[in-house]
């Protein structure tokens, strides 16, 4: 049973996608926490 | 084909890369440790880590030489399954959440994964855990200190010994200025590198190749790789899933996270950073399946991952593969040398020697445990004698047989310290009889199935009715001085 060119582009994608938003999301906490005086 | 012809980069330009990033880390520890007077803030941030930094520590952590470097040699050794297993590695930290609310619940004023152990199942089976954890953290500290010579030899051409000597030698110095501060600070900086840099080399690997491409040469030269009922991949895949499940549910890395976040973040740093850790494998490694593509001949498995990068993307590719491979192995080099060192300093030093310490004395033993745990590491790297999955997968047995003994320990009243015992010491017989018979990608299923049998019948045999209260331990030196 042999993954077919799509399903492996879907899967990458994917993955590529939330690490693609991982960054941001990191970023947004940070500076929540800093508001929040939550840091540390 | 010889790594130092196949080098990307000049040396002096690896140097210099070595060098900013070294005063970078260096700076921002001494910067972050100013505050880190007390024993609680050098080891464990001052118990008030928020969610931002707490979610970037554990992903930073958890994202090491062996995601960057491992995941893609796996890829190449059982393909899809390969990468896809790898990436089961999060199910340890959603698994962790609720273990982190819990341990930060029961024991709030804890500092090692030893502690707990000690106080739920008594000294025997404290002093198992202490040697399959300590045993554990040195073959992760080798084989990250190994990955580091690795990575530089192969993208730069610089010794693999100076490139050693460079990245663990960076990592002892600024987690002795700040300590755990030091470390989950410059972990943020890191888990940055890291997400950019991926992105970046996946992304251009996709445009310069495209997936068909891909998908046709490998199905060409190696269609096993695309195969989705490879019995070997299977296997490694649930091997995998519990190996990160116990890497993570013993180790003090993981442990001193939950004890130096903030009230109510644990669980939620642990479930957000599994979900943004999880696709990091799929895409390092789907970068080693442009081989065939590329025509390329890797004279070694386990470098695999940086000489594709530097295929594809030239010199760029080979500085930013450099910068990101150095922020994941000082995320984890650094961590380790925390945990373990309070680990050491806590369970040994202090339990052991000196129970009536200071904090002032036990910081200070910290610090030169640190050290130590570099030189140590130093002298264990030098000879390059396995490659880094080899090494890492001899631990499978011993990680995966603590499993059950912390779960039970942690939610069941009926848990028993020979239960506890007794599921470590089989576990761990029957993964390394599993390892050496079949195979490295059996060692971790086999050890925590024979380990999850022997606490589960203990604990159904058992009529014992432990009392919570009795992990509230206080630290004779967490005030400052002893009791």
């Amino acid at each position: 049973m042999i993954i077919s060119a799509s399903g492996l582009a879907v899967l990458v994608s994917v993955a590529l996608a939330v690490t693609v938003a991982a960054p941001l999301l990191l970023l947004a906490l940070l500076v929540r926490d800093l508001k929040r005086g939550e840091l540390w | 084909m010889d790594v130092v012809e196949s080098a990307i980069l000049d040396p002096t330009v690896g140097w210099l890369i070595l060098a900013g990033f070294s005063v970078l880390w260096i700076v921002l520890g001494w910067h972050l440790g100013r505050g880190a007077g007390q024993l609680d803030d050098y080891v464990l941030a001052g118990r008030n880590v928020g969610l931002a930094l707490g979610t970037a520590t554990v992903m930073a952590t958890w994202v090491t030489s062996n995601t960057t470097m491992a995941a893609p040699q796996l890829a190449l050794q059982m393909g899809v399954w390969g990468v896809v297993g790898y990436s089961l590695g999060c199910v340890g930290l959603f698994m962790f959440a609720p273990v982190a609310r819990r341990i930060r619940r029961l024991m709030p004023a804890g500092y090692t994964s030893g502690d707990f152990i000690r106080l739920r199942y008594g000294h025997l089976a404290w002093r198992i855990f202490l040697a399959i954890s300590l045993f554990y953290g040195l073959g992760w500290l080798v084989s990250m200190g190994m990955a580091g010579g690795i990575l530089i030899h192969a993208l730069t051409g610089i010794p693999y010994l100076h490139g050693m000597t460079v990245i663990l030698g960076i990592c002892v110095g600024y987690t002795l200025l700040g300590g755990l501060r030091a470390v989950i600070g410059t972990d943020f900086i890191q888990a940055f590198l890291i997400l950019v840099g991926i992105v970046i080399i996946a992304v251009l690997a996709i445009q310069s190749i495209g997936f068909d491409e891909i998908h046709s040469a490998v199905l060409r030269e190696r269609p096993e790789l695309l195969n989705l009922l490879m019995p070997a991949a299977i296997m490694f895949l649930f091997n995998n899933l519990l190996f990160g499940v116990g890497e993570i549910f013993h180790s003090n890395v993981w442990w001193s996270r939950a004890f130096a976040f903030r009230t109510g973040v644990g669980f939620k740093a642990y479930t957000l950073a599994g979900l943004l850790w999880a696709p990091i494998p799929i895409v390092a490694g789907f970068i080693a399946l442009a081989t065939p593509a590329l025509g390329l001949n890797v004279p070694a498995a386990d470098m695999v991952g940086p000489m594709v990068a530097a295929e594809i993307l030239g010199t760029t590719g080979a500085v930013l593969v450099l910068v990101m491979v150095f922020a994941a192995l000082s995320s984890s080099l650094d961590s380790l040398l925390a945990a373990t060192s309070i680990l050491v300093v806590e369970d040994i030093y202090r339990r052991h020697f000196r129970p009536r310490a200071t904090a002032a004395e036990l910081k200070t033993a910290t610090a030169w445990i640190i050290l130590g745990l570099g030189v140590l590491t130093w002298f264990l790297c030098a000879p390059r004698v396995t490659t880094l999955a080899e090494l890492l997968y001899f631990t499978g047995a011993f990680v995966a047989s603590t499993i059950w003994p912390v779960i039970a320990g942690l939610f069941w009243h009926r848990a028993t310290p020979g239960g506890a015992i007794a599921g470590m010491l089989l576990g761990i017989a029957a993964g390394l009889y599993g390892y050496f018979a079949v195979g490295f990608y059996v060692a971790a299923l086999i050890g925590a199935a024979v380990s999850m049998a022997a606490v589960l019948v203990a604990t159904l045999l058992s009529r014992s009715h432990f009392d919570w209260a009795a992990l509230r331990e206080e630290h004779p030196a967490a005030s400052g001085g002893i009791a």
